[in-house]
């Protein structure tokens, strides 16, 4: 027959024992005594298997479990208390953390509040706009002129649109669309800079991507010149790669601006002495800029007579790339868990 | 466009190494993206007379050869190639002369026989990549007989010489005749300056930065006595799309190899040598980047050139032996029975040069440019012409540049030049006249060039320049006075302005129309009083009657204007910006002083601050829950549209890249799950990422764009580690972590509404919404694994996805302020039954209503169900925290408090509290 209060006697034990321990030898004696192996525990459920009568199961398991819930408890009290001082000693402090999940922003994004905050710090507002653009907005309004290959089927992506004249939207080939909206919508001065995702039909290779990233920037105002665009252009090149880069502009043509100027910066791989990837030249070419053209700001009702404005563009892809040391464009959207968390 | 340092050198004598020429260039717009260096770099190579050549006894091949090398002492030299003969004059490399490839030349003995030298071929030479035998220069007159079906060889550095007078010095380097030594500049050239596709035009940019003289090349042209026009007649039917077309005749000329220099600088510049005519078309062309083309004239029908647009469907088939079909856009060069060329384009395969060819018509013509650019995108042609005429060449250049073709196929092909041009020029060309003010230019690039120097640069550039210095303002005026001062100048009489009261007559209908005055804001004295200038211009006010108008009204400074008419050649000057440009690019954009923006900061402005703050937020939320962000390409196969179940229609591109790329995403569920894909199959087992990004549906007849933040969960609930347990993630997990994110957002009172949704799995879905359920903000939950599956994931992935733009609106509440607790809590546990189907919310909720506004905490311990707990029922658990802001609370009211809370609990659900 089996004493219905053994537990009630082993839990009476148990609190004896526990008072007169002292030390955390004595919380492993304790331990080995009631959970160990060989313990009381042990010899309990065994005890417990050769019961028939369910009745008398069901007292002895409900008794089993509350002691050894008490008794785990009580024990794992001690040991935490006088494992305290034992931690100086014992535990191997060489033994590695325990991991957490670490998230983090992707290169892109980190480049981008990067331009972001320093061309907020000179006093530029961050606009916003659609990526599906109407040609007016991404090609008239930007003074493109109709035989210009920008509006090509093999340079541009075109949206099939059952509702819409064919060809008349895009995926904006640059950011610019959203200067002329803005324009449209403020009076000047205007001190913009728009971040944002283009398109443009390249085949993916290490330089290329059909989607990519593009920071355009425009100032309208009285008086602006020619050399406030170099000056702003130079700080933010400063920023970002360093107090020792020097810009050279050079004439282009981009149908926005005239004058229009390509900026190159100094390589940021040998200084300016001339390497293999700059071509020994100590360049590297980074976007386009120029004085905004009066036909589009015509466009826009702003006089060019009273106003002059000036923008720029950039690509994020491509200052990540210098600044990381990424030798290939698609990394950044296949978004390899290795890549992403080196940055 | 590849230009050749040396040629360009022959137009200015500058002083620049190939690098600083480059450097130059570039900073005046002409980008030199490479330089090769070309030609012979060894001197050891020279030009020798084959003496005597015999065979060498017991060999098949070699001969052994005396060669004059003007040493006076005959070279031996065992030779293997089967062309040499003697009388030839061939390069021969000396000993100690280092070939292409570093090959170095020593005396050897082959045979038996000494050999003290080389007679080299071309690729041995590097010159190009014929090696079958060795290089002829001149062939013997004894040992040269045709060979069928080869092109008589007449040696055209013989034409300058006498009878039996060798053009080449015997000992000479071989240098002064082939592969000499030359840079290769890789140019590239802005679609607006097609004026710069030849080395002309090059050189004209570099005299206009140098100021060096431009020197044009020096010819002289024999004519013969008989007059062209009897032997052909031009009829243009098209004046529009063919303003000019010019013609000469060069008869009984031979159809040979061009002249090796020739031919070594087309090859520098990316041509193939085919013949001394075609070759002198491709050359005139790359000298003065004028097109043309030459026509065997007999194959012209009844001496006549009739240019008109083709037929729709008429056939036509280009010397590349291509047949195409035409269009009425097309312009058509032909004679009375059959086209000949596609004008501008490409010639025709039945009027092409033959090697019998003898009579040559030349033309060079002006195409207007969108014809061309039209019938070379819908033929799918592109030529060297073609790149030029659609661009727009120089109309007036015609007879200079067929000169020089005519000079130069008479030089090198013989015959004879037929008496004068066959000019049809119907519509003439005419620069317009276009207007620059000096202080315009100083004022856009912030510099401080003078007058004389804008005019200088712009005549170098060709263009024709009258300065006049106009009228004078002051700068302290301000709109309102200016516009009163005119007004009251207008009423009154004033001595010797004849033109005053048409003026005043004019003036509100005209003058006042196009002056617009801003109420208060400052005057800007230039932009305004050119306005005004322009319209008293306009109302007929002669210019001197006009600067006394404003004299009278105290403007002083003055207005230096240049009247430009730009050269013909220049079709992108049409404007005063069109010119500021061009003063910039002379002046150097380098010596444009970089200066701070000029303006004050500008006012921030918060509407358009606030979303890109909360989107830093949602991101930086994420990332502290262990969110890693991704991008991914918005453009997505067709595919994902059947694979995940949306509801809207996805926008298609018109004109894709590949299958993979042809439809904009919907959503950004497939985007995460190709990422997934693609980190497990890299062996990753935990992945927890991220995405914000636009999505694009069809909206109507047009695209809908909006911003989505979408997350994936796939894996364990933390990283394995020695020190304990990991498991795999739940669905109370992503709960959690949807609240937490939630929280850090500020979004204010989230409603979490289970629901089936499509995509995720049933009974494993929750709509978040806010505002009384009335907006429906995102989604979350166990991603549908037969969704799963169509991407090839076949494990559990927990997603989540938000309206970014709802997101925008409802998220970063402010938060507000509540006094810490003066006074201690009161606890209570309470544990009800409830019916198992019972939402653990409207428990809640019931509770909360019943506790009052003492109920500080409400908080959920155990959930149980089974022993002890009737079957179709559950246990719930709760922590009660009550305290007041005012006072301690007594046992008796918050007693009194729980006990409504349990018959309220009771009366509306059912429950049953458990002691
Ligand atoms: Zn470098």
């Amino acid at each position: 027959m089996i004493d219905m209060r053994y537990f009630e006697h082993l839990t009476d034990l148990l609190k004896k024992a526990i008072k007169e321990v002292n030390c955390a030898e004595d919380v492993e004696q304790l331990r080995i005594k009631y959970l160990g192996r060989k313990g009381l525990l042990s010899k309990a459920s065994s005890t417990f298997r050769l019961l028939e009568d369910p009745d008398h199961r069901r007292y002895f398991g409900r008794g089993f479990a509350e002691f050894k819930k008490f008794a785990t408890s009580a024990i794992e009290e001690l040991q935490e208390k006088y494992q305290k001082e034992q931690h100086i000693v014992k535990v191997d402090l060489t033994l590695p953390g325990r991991k957490v999940f670490s998230g983090g922003l992707h290169p892109l994004t980190l480049i981008m509040d990067e331009i972001i905050d320093i061309f907020r710090g000179m006093g530029f507002v961050v606009e916003t706009g659609p990526e599906a653009e109407t040609i007016y907005y991404n090609f008239d309004a930007l003074n493109t002129p109709h035989w210009h290959p920008a509006r090509d089927l093999t340079d541009t992506f075109y949206l099939d649109l059952p509702g819409e004249e064919p060809m008349s939207y895009v995926l904006r080939t640059e950011t610019s669309p959203v200067q002329i909206r803005t324009m449209e919508r403020q009076k000047p001065p205007i001190r913009i800079i728009v971040p944002g995702r283009t398109y443009r039909k390249d085949k993916p290779d290490a330089s290329h991507s059909p989607c990519f990233m593009q920071v355009e920037g425009l100032y309208v105002d009285k008086g602006v010149t020619f050399a406030d665009l170099k000056g702003t252009v130079l700080a933010f090149y400063r920023a970002i790669f360093g107090a020792d880069i020097d810009t050279r502009f050079r004439p282009h043509f981009f149908p926005f601006t005239e004058p229009s100027a390509e900026v190159d910066v100094t390589c940021v791989f040998c200084r300016g002495e001339g390497c293999r990837v700059c071509k020994k030249t100590g360049w590297m070419e980074m976007g386009g800029s120029g004085m905004v053209d009066p036909n589009v700001l015509e466009g826009v009702g702003i006089d060019p007579e009273i106003y002059s404005g000036w923008a720029f563009g950039l690509g994020i892809e491509r200052i990540a790339m210098l600044k990381y040391g990424v030798d290939d464009i698609r990394l950044f959207y296949e978004n390899d868990l290795r890549f992403l968390e080196q940055f | 466009m590849k230009a050749s340092y040396n040629w360009l050198k022959e137009f200015v004598d500058f002083d620049h190494l190939p690098e600083k020429l480059a450097e130059l260039m570039t900073n005046i717009g002409l980008n030199v993206e490479g330089i090769d260096e070309v030609g012979l770099t060894c001197r050891d190579v020279v030009v020798g007379k084959v003496l005597t050549c015999k065979p060498v006894p017991k060999t098949d091949h070699l001969s052994y050869c005396e060669v004059d090398v003007g040493t006076g002492e005959p070279l031996g030299i065992v030779c293997g190639a089967p062309n040499v003969a003697e009388g030839q004059i061939v390069p021969v490399a000396l000993v100690g002369a280092e070939l292409a490839g570093g090959f170095k030349i020593e005396k050897r003995k082959l045979r038996g026989v000494v050999s003290t030298g080389m007679i080299c071929s071309e690729k041995e030479l590097g010159i190009s990549e014929e090696a079958a035998g060795i290089m002829v220069l001149e062939y013997s007159p004894l040992d040269f007989t045709p060979i069928e079906g080869t092109p008589p060889l007449v040696h055209p550095y013989n034409s300058r010489g006498g009878e039996g007078e060798s053009f080449f010095k015997i000992g000479a380097p071989l240098t002064d005749y082939v592969g000499k030594q030359d840079w290769i500049f890789d140019v590239e050239v802005t679609i607006n300056r097609p004026d710069c596709l030849s080395h002309l035009g090059m050189a004209r940019e570099i005299s206009a930065a140098t100021g060096l003289e431009l020197k044009m090349p020096s010819f002289e042209l024999q004519e013969d006595s008989e007059p062209a026009e009897v032997k052909i007649t031009i009829e243009i039917e098209a004046p529009d799309k063919c303003p000019r077309y010019s013609v000469r005749i060069v008869e009984g000329v031979k159809v040979a190899p061009s002249p090796l220099w020739m031919q070594d600088r087309l090859r520098n510049l990316g041509v193939r040598p085919i013949s001394n005519i075609v070759d002198v078309t491709n050359y005139v062309l790359l000298e003065l980047g004028h097109p043309l083309h030459a026509f065997d004239y007999h194959f012209i029908a009844e001496q006549k050139i009739i240019v008109r647009t083709a037929e729709d469907g008429e056939k036509f088939i280009t010397l590349d032996d291509d047949e195409h079909k035409l269009q009425k856009s097309d312009l058509l060069i032909a004679d009375s029975e059959k086209g000949i060329a596609l004008a501008g384009v490409m010639g025709g395969l039945n009027s092409e040069i033959m090697d019998d060819t003898e009579d040559v018509l030349l033309e060079c013509a002006y195409f207007e440019p969108v014809g061309i650019r039209i019938t070379s995108r819908d033929r799918g042609i592109s030529s060297e012409s073609s790149y030029r005429f659609e661009r727009g060449v120089d109309p007036e250049m015609t007879l200079y540049a067929v000169d020089r073709a005519a000079y130069l196929v008479h030089e090198y092909a013989g015959g004879r030049v037929l008496k004068g041009v066959v000019d049809n020029y119907p519509k003439q060309w005419q620069s317009k006249p276009v207007k620059l003010r000096t202080e315009r230019v100083n004022k856009l690039l912030a510099t401080n060039i003078h007058s004389r120097d804008i005019a200088v640069f712009l005549e170098r550039l060709g263009c024709k320049v009258k300065t006049c210095e106009t009228f004078k303002t002051e700068h302290s005026l301000w709109r309102e006075d200016f516009e009163k001062l005119i007004k009251g100048l207008l009423e009154m009489d004033m001595d010797g302005i004849t033109s005053l009261p048409m003026l005043q007559v004019r003036w509100n209908e005209k003058v006042k129309s196009g002056v617009d005055f801003i109420k208060g804001d400052p005057f800007d004295s230039f932009g305004d009083i050119w306005k005004l200038f322009n319209k008293l211009q306009e109302s007929g006010m002669p210019e001197s009657d006009i600067s006394k108008v404003l004299e009278k009204i105290g403007c002083n400074v003055s207005f230096q204007i240049h009247e430009v008419t730009p050269p013909s050649w220049r079709h992108d000057l049409d404007r005063e910006i069109d010119l500021v440009e061009e003063i910039a690019r002379l002046h150097g954009y380098d010596r444009v002083i970089p200066a701070a923006s000029s303006g004050v900061p500008l006012l921030f402005d918060e509407a358009k601050e606030r979303p890109r703050r909360l989107v830093s937020r949602f991101k930086q939320a994420l990332v502290e829950l262990g969110f890693r962000e991704i991008i991914s390409p918005s453009l997505v196969p067709q595919t994902d549209a059947e694979r995940y179940p949306y509801q809207e229609k996805p926008v298609k591109l018109l004109n894709p890249l590949s299958e993979d790329l042809s439809h904009l995403r919907i959503g950004l569920g497939p985007s995460l799950l190709r990422a997934a894909v693609r980190n497990l199959s890299a062996g990753q087992q935990n992945i927890r990422i991220f995405e914000w990004g636009k999505s694009f549906r069809m909206d109507g007849g047009t695209v809908g764009e909006g911003w989505r933040l979408a997350g994936l969960l796939t894996g364990n609930i933390r990283p394995e580690s020695w020190i304990d347990n990991t498991r795999e993630l739940g669905f109370f997990d992503l709960k959690g972590l949807i609240e937490l994110f939630l929280n850090k957002i500020s979004l204010d009172k989230p409603l979490f509404n289970p629901y089936d949704i499509a995509g995720l799995s049933d009974g494993c879905g929750i709509f978040v919404d806010m505002e009384d359920r009335e907006l429906r903000t995102g989604q979350f939950g166990l991603l549908d694994p037969a969704v799963c599956e169509t991407f090839g994931v076949d494990i559990p992935v927990w997603f989540f996805e938000f309206d970014g733009d709802i997101l925008l609106k409802v998220a970063g509440a402010v938060p507000q302020y509540r006094p810490l607790p003066r006074y201690p809590s009161a606890r209570r546990d309470l544990a009800f039954q409830v019916d198992a189907e019972l939402h653990a919310e409207r428990l809640e909720e019931i509770l909360r209503k019943h506790g009052g506004k003492q109920l500080e905490t409400l908080e959920l311990f155990d959930l149980f169900s089974g022993k002890g707990i009737p079957a179709g029922k559950k246990s719930l658990a709760y922590h009660l925290t009550f305290r007041s802001t005012e006072r301690t609370l007594s046992d008796t009211e918050v007693d009194r408090w729980v006990k409504q809370m349990i018959d309220g609990a009771a009366a509306e659900v059912g429950a049953v509290l458990r002691s």
